[in-house]
């Protein structure tokens, strides 16, 4: 008799913690899926945040970004760079307001004007040779053995590869800075060779950034020059004017480098395929928007009396090989 | 005996504390006071609570600075601290590194003495033994229970074999076998001619084991002399001459 | 001597028996693994980012342990009240600052040799070893930088009596002067008259830790640095130090310890 009894209490006793238990989950789903659009309203911009990072860091997370996008620039120096309170002083030196441009995105202003190897750095070389200056004192002059103090770059077509992670970071904190997909594209597509890698990038760049002109016009132009695939660029490089056009009403100092840039692709790539005629059509444009349009003018008119087989002059051959700060008629 | 050059002697010792931040005045902790004690007593300090022992005490281990007059142990000042180098100390309470074993903590206490490893070894293996700790010598302190820790103390205070034993209540918080056995190895010490100074509350027990008594008061020596001398000349045991000196009227202590 | 190697040695034990290094350790092996187990656009050949973290994981666990343990020291004592049987000894207050000193600089150098072996550890079986006698000048200038944080935090410990305060404090000072110190004098140059003067003094009286920060030559594979250099910045960590443990020893040496 007892022993039933206690069986039946047990029975009740872990019948009534299921169903307890289930009760308990029941209500619980339930008040999630009640509580889950209201808590959107109540977080208000970061519950639509893209991810863990941006709902921890906000938009202080851009400040990181940036941060990490210098680091890689730092990393293609080989750690030789200034400080901020060095550029300041470079600054005041020279009588100039800072020039952040300059040192954030050299590494930018490096993917396009880099041809073989660097020369690009010579345009630099005033600026960063020297931006250590004679030691100011006997600390500095110690400090110096501890510190790099040779300008170096990572240049043996492998070890580029050690700024790519800094890159990859600044990618993930902030998925819309445009600078950093097209960057990271450029090494590793021209000198990496990892051409599919650098196209999934632009093509992750252009999931978060689906209106940007840049990323397009980078795409097209891994298309032609890596793939061979004319009708793949021009496709990219239309989509990319038309967002230039309907970004942009009118021509100015900024814009106008995205532009001209794309006329020059498309023009050099309809030259090299010998649609002359389209070539021209496109090296007009560019006329149109360049600073300097006596140059391209040459060009047309040499395109025009030489007819497709038409040797290039030296300085026009590197138009359109490289993205805007290397144009030089720009 | 007075001819005998004292082991521990105070010289018209002053030490004030300065005034806190709540704007209290200084406070004279101990005024003039000049003692002696002679190799091979046992001196009981006495005196009520802030009558002024733990501070002379702090003086002689160097915690405290003196304000005027000074302290030599030994014939040397306790501002040096050689002067401690053939004492032991017990404090009230055991105040040990809690992650060290006994045996550690020994042979830590040791190497401050400087004795030698196979020395200290020695001493080590035999305080274990006299404190009935051998059995629990390899457990960290934290594991001890409080008897266990006030024996490990004990053994610390001998561990140099000092000539002169300072002991801060040494039976406060002891259950009465605890007190037995200080009592023990207080009388043991003192049958081997070792000097020991120190404070109690317990006025049976310092009447048991002390040579000489020194009562203070509110910072001041009250009287010294010999416990029979002090019981006989007040006619009246060890306690009522101490209440009776610190003005507690007796008729309510009886 | 003998006394302050006997103090050293209950600081190196009580180290070893307490968690924070074998946590600090685990989680910089972990993360430091973690990393190199990643694959950045399939790319196996890049180390340097790794080095980066791993350096920079390891600057600040050294921190956290030197600071944390040196301030702790001796309001710890005073706390658990474990001053008053060691100072009833022979043993002089000058002794137990070196001791306390030398004990959080040895314990302190002993869990970065390990950290600093990791490091070069991780780098060979990356394939891209550090150079080993820049990773010996790395691991020696941070650790003559750590004497100088240490006896800093000693001395802190008996200026502020709540270890918190004195840990923090520490971190900020040393934080500020990794970051700033080498800085210093291009500002003063900008400021004219009384705050430059001002400023440039700081310059020259601040310890400047930074000289000790060779992670830029380590990570980017520079050459050693020049050894002439080399012994003027232990020399320099060495004054620092003293003048802290004096200040210490100073400070230490009058202050009442009622029991």
């Amino acid at each position: 008799m007892v022993a039933i009894s206690q069986k039946a209490f047990i029975d009740v006793n872990g019948r009534t913690i299921f169903l307890t238990g289930a009760t308990l989950l029941t209500v619980a789903v339930s008040l999630a899926a009640w509580l889950e659009p209201r808590s959107e309203t109540w977080r208000g911009g970061r519950a639509r945040a893209e991810g863990l990072l941006a709902t921890l860091l906000g938009d202080g997370r851009r400040l990181f970004a940036n941060h990490f996008f210098v680091k890689a620039d730092v990393y293609l120096h080989s750690g030789y760079y200034p400080s901020i309170f060095d550029q300041a002083r470079q600054a005041c030196d020279h009588g100039i307001g800072s020039n952040p441009e300059h040192t954030e995105s050299e590494i930018a202003a490096d993917t396009g004007s880099c041809k073989s190897g660097c020369e690009h750095h010579d345009h630099e070389a005033s600026h960063e040779s020297g931006f250590l200056g004679p030691p100011r004192d006997w600390i500095d002059r110690l400090g110096r053995h501890f510190r790099v103090t040779q300008h170096t770059h990572l240049e043996d077509g492998v070890s580029e590869s050690e700024i790519l992670p800094w890159l990859r970071v600044a990618m993930e904190l902030d998925p819309h800075q445009v600078e950093v997909y097209t960057t990271a594209a450029y090494w590793l597509g021209r000198r990496l060779g990892k051409v599919n890698q650098a196209e999934a990038v632009l093509r992750r760049g252009l999931r978060s950034n689906p209106d940007s002109e840049e990323i397009l016009l980078e795409l097209g132009r891994l298309a032609w020059e890596h793939r061979r695939d004319a009708e793949r660029a021009r496709h990219l490089w239309n989509a990319a004017e038309r967002v230039w056009q309907r970004k942009y009403l009118s021509v100015n100092a900024t814009n106008r480098v995205t532009l001209a840039r794309m006329l020059a692709l498309r023009a050099q790539m309809e030259e090299t395929l010998g649609h002359t005629e389209e070539a021209i059509r496109y090296w007009s444009r560019l006329q149109e928007v360049s600073p300097h349009p006596e140059a391209v003018a040459r060009r047309v008119a040499a395109l025009r009396s030489h007819l497709p087989q038409t040797p290039w002059p030296a300085d026009a051959k590197s138009i359109g090989q490289g993205p805007g700060p290397s144009l030089p008629s720009l | 005996m007075w001819g005998v050059e004292p082991i521990l002697r105070i010289e018209h010792l002053r030490v004030e504390y300065p005034p806190n931040r709540r704007g209290e005045l200084p406070k004279v902790a101990v005024k003039d006071l000049s003692l002696r004690v002679y190799p091979g007593e046992v001196f009981g300090f006495l005196g009520p609570n802030g009558a002024g022992k733990t501070t002379t005490m702090n003086v002689l281990l160097g915690f405290v600075h003196p304000t005027g007059g000074e302290a030599f142990l030994f014939g040397v000042n306790v501002k040096e601290p050689i002067a401690r180098q053939r004492i032991g100390y017990l404090p009230e309470m055991t105040y040990y590194y809690r992650f060290l074993t006994a045996e550690e903590i020994l042979r830590f206490y040791a190497r401050l003495f400087g004795l030698s490893s196979v020395e200290a070894d020695r001493r080590i293996q035999r305080l274990l033994k006299l404190v009935e700790l051998d059995h629990a010598c390899r457990r960290p302190l934290k594991h001890y229970s409080k008897g266990m820790q006030q024996r490990v103390g004990l053994a610390q205070a001998l561990i140099n074999d000092p000539d002169l034993l300072i002991l801060d209540e040494p039976t406060s918080g002891l259950d009465p076998l605890g007190r037995m056995k200080v009592r023990e190895i207080i009388q043991r010490l003192k049958n081997e001619g070792k000097t020991v100074f120190f404070s109690s509350h317990e006025l049976g027990e310092v009447e048991t084991v002390c040579d000489r008594v020194a009562i203070v008061h509110q910072g001041e020596l009250k009287v010294e002399g010999r416990v029979e001398e002090l019981v006989r000349s007040h006619q009246a045991n060890l306690e009522q001459v101490f209440l009776r000196i610190i003005g507690y009227p007796t008729s309510l202590a009886a | 001597m003998k006394r302050c190697m006997a103090l050293t040695g209950v600081v190196i034990r009580e180290l070893y028996r307490r968690k924070d290094f074998y946590v600090l350790f685990v989680l910089t092996a972990l993360i430091t693994l973690l990393l190199a187990s990643i694959q950045f656009f399939e790319d196996l050949r890049m180390v340097r980012y790794l080095r980066e973290v791993t350096l920079l994981l390891i600057w600040i666990s050294a921190l956290v342990i030197a600071v944390v343990t040196a301030a702790r020291q001796i309001p710890a004592e005073r706390e658990s009240r474990t001053i008053f049987p060691l100072l009833a000894k022979p043993v002089s207050r000058g002794e137990v600052v070196m001791g306390k000193f030398l004990g959080v600089w040895l314990a302190t150098g002993l869990a970065l040799a390990v950290f600093y072996g990791f490091y070069l550890l991780v780098g060979t079986f990356q394939g891209a070893p550090s150079s080993w006698l820049l990773g010996f000048q790395a691991f020696w200038l941070h650790w003559m930088m750590l004497a100088v944080v240490v006896s800093m935090a000693i001395l802190g410990s008996l200026l502020f009596s709540a270890p918190s305060v004195n840990s923090t404090l520490c971190f900020i000072v040393v934080t500020g002067i990794l970051l700033l110190a080498g800085h210093l004098n291009i500002i003063a140059g900008s400021m004219p008259g009384l705050w430059g003067a001002l400023l440039y003094g700081l310059y020259f009286a601040l310890p400047h830790l930074e000289l000790f920060d060779v992670r830029d030559l380590l990570i980017h594979e520079h050459p050693p640095v020049a050894w002439g250099a080399f012994a003027v910045a232990g020399l320099y960590a060495a004054v620092y130090t003293t003048l802290f443990l004096i200040a210490a020893w100073w400070l230490f040496r009058k202050k009442p310890l009622s029991t």
